[in-house]
């Protein structure tokens, strides 16, 4: 019917409430991103002194020194305090984790080296780090990055002491001689099987227990500590192990109290010279909460909120983190909240404010990466902050504070945090309808997730009460679903590239894209045939990639175990045990990722189809087809990409996508972690499915060679979804999401779709009942794709314009050409 | 009656649409209307059999479809552009056309539709419905001109207490409907000239039926569920007389709801891949403003009015 395009325009736009806000977002927009080595230079040097310590006392001495020497950075218009580093949009390159990346990349070979791989953005403070490198001080890191000339020569002496010491080394040396698959991992990385190693992040993916660190502060927290460590003997091994343990998380816990003081004396000498009146109010004021807290626990919100920011922030130092969160905010930052309101301190202004810097905080820290993740990843942080859900008593978890947060999003639009609201039918109107007011002005947030399905996995997994997972249920990363405060974190750092399985299978163990012969099998003649060879690549992949980890996991609790968070996860002080050893209460979750399981779903229809029960060809046939990637063979192109596809609620495949999926959780948690848990599957996709699909030749489901992999679970490839977004989801919901920690879908809409308030009621009604129908999340990108295609013309008249990608929101002009033709190809959900 | 499963030509559904009524609706669309308006932006509607769609940007000209038309109804013509021969062409059983063509430069607007086959197809959604107080919406076309089908689709639908709404032309026999139209939940009945001689010339019609229809409509179901549909077509409908002469209409049978659709030319492309000529001048548009303007008009008139593609 008649739907007029030049009339789509997005509803809301929000713009920062005060002049401060705006003066922190704009110079996040203006600055480029840079290595800062200062941390690494501190504990490099406290490592270089400490030689003969336990490794958990050395491992929390590096840290604590490192903390209570790095420059407090305190910046025009902040009102509350704390960086990562000295930049605005600075990254600490963790040569502790691994070295050999940064090596490369002072070399320029990491460049080359996979250049062939993955695709870095080019657009906005990529553009202007290169730009700034060209005036002469200052040299280009990798490729977005910069780094002084006089910083480069330290990184560099740092690199070389973290040869052979660094946990990636240790690592190296631990599998690489005596794992009798490690052949197959290195292959694997080669073809592209899995996702190149990922240096140098394994770290996050869980929540502190911030509800704990605030109402206590650490000074009880170090009480404790002190306690236990006085009531101990010392009989065995692991008596000892705990006494280091407490001595190590005392020493740290007090190092960051003294970064905290190291700021109030920064603001105090600030404030001396300060002429602004208003501004040396506000900065005597920072030096008196950043003398108080976190020691203590906040007396006030906006003293909440330093501490808040002070004990996260600390965490996010002390590891490589990606997909460290934080986690159910407006529900332990709610009483300080409410508190003030009722006293009347502080107004839903001064706290919308406070919010908003907040937004403009969590987006300033940068992560570096070895280039190939920094292609997958998208450079993004996935800090993942989750409003609504319940309380322990099953009533609706939103509150007035809630809605602040999604205001702060609406009005301050920043990539971090990204948002997520756990979904349950009784949350309030006026909380669910800020939400889509939220997702129309494009951010690409809030995500929707069906928290209905969490509990039920989680009471099978962790087997916990239902009160405890009602209230602590929250979100790690970009999609995955964890215990706040309670949980275990390291991710399983790498995705499993499905279509190349499928590759394998097809080709009797060889990857035809490389020639190379990754474990021999018969080759398939039959639809069945290859379905088994499918399942008996797909189950060695998964586990030898498994064992490999607990290996790296291994390295891990020698190197680099994270002393801080065990510090502020239950129970790992009671236990006396660091994260590593088993110190938090739910301890299962490792995920294994994937990507490109819809690609073999629309493949093995293909083949069912075409080989099976039409007979049109046979599997040599399909085969060398698929070799000479489709070149003269139009017709059979177009009967494959006729066959039945994902997406279309047609059970033709659907049913071979469920198989698949199940198939794929059973062999995930066949596996045990180096925790001695089974591993919990996760299904997402971060970027990977381009370069994923980049390194695969011409598949069944007639895609091309090179081609992207369709994103996440259950979204289709794009394009062959021609039955409308209801069958889409109706195809979707058909899998148990139960069996999975995450998972993604997501939605396109033109604006005019989601015109006005019954426009809004329609996108909730359309994720109630997808949810009511079982699925697990939606998430929705906002635009129309000539605005898009615009965006790639002219990127510096988009400089903000942010989409969502898959499980996390990006600048649209950082983003790789080929993810952004993507976006613009997913099939838009014309209403 | 005959006990036969009643049958309809369908060009098209369409899941999630948020325009045709409230809520999450699924929008059927008939083949097959008795006017011609020349602005039409679905011109496949019209005719109330199936049709080919060809696409010369699409088409790369390799002539597979001349070689496999059993019928001779395609072939090249002198400057080597495919020529459909609309007389020819039976819409074969198998198509083998649009089946060869690599290209997807063929298309065939028109199925056929059983009754029960369409319920079920479309009834997959109701949860999507009942939580959206959406359902679903007949259009096309002219679905009433497939009375019998409707009757038989929209008994199905009522006892299920599902949701069913219409857009219609107005252009259909009152026999033929009188006994069903009451369980439509809204109407969106097109009105287009009032002016007779404007109606034949621009929609090939007179709108005398349409007028009678709607009066009678009026009488027999509250009028809340009537919704005025108003196409704007530049020097066409939306002058100010038409608009003046339709406010008079609603105020005369007590219809408080219009809905009005701006002209855009985006159907345009599909009357040269039906073969047929867009009649419209170029170069016709409507101003926000201008539509703006003409929804104050209703408004100052105690007419409620919405905007569609607004
Ligand atoms: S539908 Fe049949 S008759 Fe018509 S052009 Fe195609 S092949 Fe020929
Ligand atoms: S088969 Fe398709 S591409 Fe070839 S001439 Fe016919 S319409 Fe054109």
């Amino acid at each position: 019917m008649s739907s007029c395009s030049h009339y789509d325009t997005r509803e809301t736009k929000g713009t920062p409430s005060t002049e401060n806000v705006k003066k922190m977002r704009d110079r996040y927009l203006s600055e480029p991103m840079s290595v800062d080595v200062e941390y690494m230079k501190f504990y490099t040097l406290a490592h270089k002194e400490s030689d003969g310590m336990n490794s958990i006392e050395r491992r929390a001495h590096c840290h604590a020194f490192a903390m209570e020497n790095i420059t407090p950075v305190i910046r025009d218009g902040e009102l509350f305090v704390g960086n990562k580093t000295r930049f605005v949009r600075g990254a600490i390159p963790y040569a502790n984790y691994a070295t050999n990346y940064i090596l490369r990349t002072l070399n320029k070979e990491e460049q080359e080296a996979q250049a062939k791989f993955t695709e870095i953005g080019t657009g906005g403070g990529i553009e202007k780090s290169q730009k700034i490198a060209s005036e002469g001080k200052h040299e280009v890191f990798g490729k977005k990055f910069i780094i002084s000339f006089e910083d480069k020569l330290t990184l560099r002496e740092i690199a070389e002491y973290w040869v052979g010491k660094c946990m990636q080394d240790v690592a190296d040396n631990f599998w690489k001689p005596d794992f009798d698959k490690a052949s197959y991992i290195e292959d694997g990385w080669k073809i592209g099987l899995y996702t190149a190693p990922h240096d140098p992040a394994p770290e996050g993916r869980y929540v502190l227990d911030f509800e704990t660190a605030l109402s206590e502060g650490f000074d009880t927290i170090i009480k404790k500590a002190k306690k236990l460590l006085k009531e101990i003997e010392i009989t065995d091994y692991e008596s000892a192990q705990k006494a280091y343990f407490w001595r190590a998380g005392i020493r740290v816990l007090e190092a960051t109290i003294t970064w905290a003081h190291n700021y109030a004396k920064e603001a105090r000498r600030l404030a001396k010279s300060e002429k602004n009146e208003t501004r040396k109010k506000e900065l005597l004021k920072i030096a008196e909460m950043c003398e108080y807290v976190p020691a203590q626990s906040p007396r006030t919100f906006h003293e909440a909120m330093q501490a808040y920011w002070l004990i996260y922030l600390a965490g996010h130092i002390e590891g490589a983190h990606l997909g460290y969160s934080p986690g159910r905010f407006d529900r332990y930052m709610y009483p300080y909240y409410k508190r003030d309101i009722e006293k009347g301190i502080t107004t839903d202004k001064e706290v919308l404010e406070l919010l908003e810097a907040l937004r403009v905080k969590m987006t300033e820290i940068e992560y570096m990466a070895s280039f190939s993740w920094e292609g997958l990843g998208s450079g993004n942080l996935y800090q993942n902050m989750i409003l609504g859900g319940l309380d322990e008593n099953g009533y609706r978890g939103d509150n007035e504070l809630s809605l602040l947060v999604l205001q702060s999003a609406i009005n301050c639009q920043t990539t971090q945090p990204t948002l997520s609201i756990w979904y349950d039918d009784s949350l309030s109107d006026e909380f669910l309808l800020k939400a889509i007011e939220c997702v129309k002005t494009g951010v690409g947030f809030p995500a929707f997730f069906n928290l209905k399905i969490y509990i039920q996995h989680e009471l099978q997994k962790s087997k916990l009460p239902l009160s405890l997972i009602r209230k602590y249920a929250a979100m790690g990363g970009c999609t995955e679903p964890t215990m706040e405060g309670m949980s275990y974190g390291v991710v399983q750092a790498g995705f499993i590239n499905h279509a190349k399985v499928l590759e394998i299978a097809m080709n009797g163990g060889l990857d035809p894209h490389t020639g190379e012969l990754i474990e021999k099998s018969s080759l398939p003649q039959t639809y069945k045939e290859l379905e088994n060879a499918y399942k008996f690549h797909l189950r060695n992949a998964i586990r030898n990639w498994q064992r490999y980890w607990n290996y790296v996991m291994a390295a891990h609790r020698d190197t680099c175990n994270l002393i801080y968070s065990s510090m502020l996860v239950r129970d790992c002080l009671s236990r006396g045990k660091s994260l590593d050893d088993k110190g938090a209460i739910v301890n299962g979750s490792p995920t294994t990722l994937s990507s490109g399981m819809v690609n073999v779903a629309n493949s093995l229809s293909v083949v069912k189809k075409l080989v099976r029960d039409d007979k049109k060809l046979t599997m040599d046939e399909l085969r060398a087809v698929l070799a000479e990637n489709w070149k003269d063979n139009e017709t059979l192109h177009k009967a494959a990409m006729d066959a039945p596809k994902w997406g279309n609620n047609d059970d033709y495949v659907d049913v071979i996508y469920e198989e698949l999926f199940n198939t794929y959780c059973d062999y995930v948690s066949e596996q045990l972690n180096y925790l001695g848990e089974p591993y919990d599957p996760s299904m997402l996709a971060i970027s990977t499915h381009a370069p994923f699909g980049k390194v695969c030749n011409a598949t069944p489901d007639g895609r091309y060679a090179g081609e992207t992999l369709a994103d996440g679970v259950t979204s289709p490839f794009y394009g062959t979804d021609t039955n409308g977004p209801l069958a889409v989801l109706h195809s979707a919901g058909k899998i148990d999401h139960t069996k999975i920690r995450g998972g993604l879908h997501n939605m396109k809409f033109l604006p005019s779709t989601l015109k006005g308030v019954q426009g809004s009621r329609k996108l909730l009604s359309l994720i109630k009942t997808y949810f009511d129908t079982l699925g697990f999340q939606l998430q929705f990108n906002v635009v129309d794709s000539k605005m898009l295609r615009d965006a790639q013309e002219n990127p510096e008249q988009y400089r903000d314009l942010i989409v969502r990608v898959a499980g996390f929101s990006a600048f649209f002009v950082e983003l790789g050409t080929s993810i952004q033709n993507e976006i613009i190809a997913r099939t838009e959900q014309k209403l | 009656m005959s006990d036969k499963e009643p049958t309809a030509y369908i060009f098209d559904i369409e899941d999630f649409a948020t325009q045709d009524g409230p809520g999450i609706r699924t929008v059927i669309f008939f083949k097959g209307c008795s006017l011609r308006c020349r602005w039409c932006s679905n011109p496949e509607s019209q005719n109330n059999f199936p049709e080919i769609l060809y696409s010369d940007a699409l088409c790369k000209k390799c002539g597979t479809c001349i070689e496999v038309c059993p019928y001779e109804a395609v072939t090249f013509n002198d400057n080597k552009a495919l020529a459909f021969n609309r007389a020819l062409c039976l819409i074969c059983k198998d198509k083998p056309c649009v089946t060869a063509c690599n290209n997807d430069a063929i298309r065939i607007a028109g199925k056929k539709w059983r009754v029960n086959e369409l319920f079920d197809k479309v009834n997959v959604n109701s949860q999507y419905f009942t939580n959206s107080g959406g359902g679903i919406t007949l259009s096309g076309g002219e679905p009433l001109l497939q009375a019998e089908f409707v009757r038989a689709f929209i008994n199905k639908c009522t006892q299920l207490g599902l949701s069913v709404g219409l857009e219609t032309c107005g252009n259909f026999k009152w026999e033929h409907v009188q006994d069903f139209i009451s369980d439509f939940d809204f109407i969106y009945y097109d009105i287009k000239c009032l002016d007779n001689e404007l109606s034949k010339r621009y929609t090939e019609q007179e709108n005398m039926t349409i007028l009678k229809n709607l009066d009678k409509l009026s009488q027999k179901i509250d009028t809340s569920k009537i919704i005025i549909s108003i196409a704007l077509i530049p020097e066409i409908t939306a002058t100010e007389e038409n608009i003046s002469s339709l406010i008079a209409l609603c105020i005369k049978l007590g219809i408080t709801s219009v809905r009005l659709l701006p002209y855009h030319t985006l159907g345009k492309g599909k009357y040269a891949e039906l073969g047929r000529e867009y009649l419209m001048n170029d170069g016709l548009k409507i101003t926000d403003e201008e539509v703006l303007e003409i929804q104050l008009f209703f408004k100052n008139n105690n007419i409620h009015c919405k905007i569609e593609g607004f």
